[in-house]
């Protein structure tokens, strides 16, 4: 019997790690892994590609509003 | 309103990627498409879609949200029928001519729709966009970044108290939102056709918080009962507002399209209540100029509103200022054997005469001044 709860003991505890280790693992990969992210939530990337944008449209025809008046 | 620096527009904060109760547990390509493995942002961009709520809201809201999305064509923030009604009505039938006036409608007018990401997620573009608190959903959309920022001449400035000289509106005055008084049932549409925002069954109705005015003991209460279903709330109680006189649009030689309002001025005005209905039965309504003229649409073809005369350039209005005492209602005598707050002939250019022909209050129909 005692060698028996042991044997449960055991394997719960590596189930457990198992779970815990590799349970994770995904969600983990999946968030590192999404460029999106990684650019979308640093102002520093994003400041760096706005002025990119801006830069190869420099000379291009303006398209800000010519309206007048309030609408 | 302030623009955002570009970079402002599209950062996304992580307290939306981490949130999974709020659409955080949603991968971005899921709704905006683009390939979320690529390094370089050129290539990665591939088949973006910016706004995947517009036109059509089902696949990006729909699983979720299908009792709104399936109101979506109907919904007047996305289709705007109020406009395309009345710029058909007044547009000149021959063939060639109605195309035109169409297509100058489509690229002028139809700009200024939203969407359930332009409210919820986003400004709107029609205000240059950019995500309201990095990409946060947002229940209730915030008032200056999404409301007011389009409907701000004639309603935001109105209701801020913008206007020099004119108070702000007494709701606002107790922290009133858009939003306490136009719902989201109303905002998303009623799933029936309707041709103006009057007409959406849902619309807010000051009754539905003043509901013992009519009372013999509530304050006022002779006022109000004297008045009911002659004059609508608005000619009591609201102050003077926006009134444009001409909007004139074209496109510029590199094809942008770009609008022109010249005439406008702070007025108030009772006219005749030109949508009279079971629920809105008032005589008196307060109405404004709405920015049209016959010339509007020149730039694509002459004559195009060659119907012009068939709808009111003066239109029922309920301005956002509303204020328990106004000049309007100090005295009886103000309105009382006085003209002068009412719309009468001579408050309308000689080339609108007939169109506004059933708003026009006749000297006949003023009010009798109160024998002594």
């Amino acid at each position: 019997m005692k060698s028996y709860k042991f044997l449960v003991g055991i394997v719960s505890v590596f189930v457990g790690s198992f779970l815990l280790f590799f349970g994770n693992q995904p969600a983990q990969a999946a968030e590192s892994e999404s460029q999106c992210v990684i650019c979308h939530t640093s102002p520093k990337k994003l400041i760096k590609i706005t002025r990119e944008i801006a830069k190869s449209n420099e000379g291009k025809s303006a398209t800000e509003s010519k309206s007048k008046g309030e609408g | 309103m302030e623009q955002l620096a570009p970079h402002e527009k599209l950062f996304v904060d992580t307290a939306f990627t981490e949130d999974d109760e709020n659409h955080g547990q949603i991968g971005c390509v899921e709704c905006h498409g683009g390939n979320s493995d690529d390094p370089n942002w050129k290539t990665a961009h591939k088949g973006v879609v910016k706004d995947p709520t517009f036109p059509d809201p089902s696949k990006a809201c729909g699983d979720c949200h299908e009792n709104i999305t399936e109101n979506n064509q109907h919904n007047l923030h996305v289709n705007l029928a109020a406009i395309k009604k009345t710029v058909g009505m007044r547009s000149n039938p021959a063939k060639g001519v109605c195309e035109r006036v169409d297509e100058g409608r489509q690229n002028h007018c139809s700009s200024c729709h939203s969407s359930c990401g332009q409210c919820h997620v986003s400004r709107p573009e029609s205000v240059q966009g950019g995500l309201l608190e990095g990409h946060v959903f947002k229940k209730n959309p915030p008032m200056q970044e999404v409301c007011t920022a389009c409907h701000g001449s004639r309603i935001g400035k109105e209701y801020l108290g913008k206007n020099k000289g004119i108070p702000a509106d007494v709701h606002k005055r107790k922290y009133f939102k858009c939003s306490k008084c136009h719902t989201g049932d109303e905002m998303h549409g009623d799933n029936n056709d309707c041709a103006n925002r009057y007409e959406v069954g849902n619309g807010p109705k000051c009754l539905d918080c003043h509901e013992d005015i009519y009372d013999e003991k509530a304050p006022n209460a002779k006022q109000h009962r004297l008045h009911k279903d002659l004059l609508s709330c608005q000619v009591c109680h609201s102050m003077p507002y926006k009134n444009c006189y001409s909007c004139h649009v074209a496109k510029d030689p590199q094809g942008n399209a770009f609008f022109e309002t010249k005439e406008s001025n702070m007025n108030f005005m009772i006219g005749l209540n030109p949508l009279r209905s079971q629920k809105r039965p008032e005589k008196f309504v307060t109405v404004r100029h709405v920015p049209v003229d016959k010339n509007t649409f020149d730039f694509y073809t002459k004559n195009g509103l060659s119907n012009f005369d068939q709808i009111p350039t003066w239109k029922l209005t309920t301005p956002h200022n509303i204020n328990r005492q106004t000049p309007q209602n100090k005295k009886c005598e103000n309105c009382h054997g006085n003209a002068d707050f009412f719309l009468i002939e001579k408050d309308v250019r000689p080339e609108e005469l007939n169109a506004n022909k059933n708003v026009i209050v006749p000297l006949s129909l003023l009010p009798k001044k109160i024998a002594d």
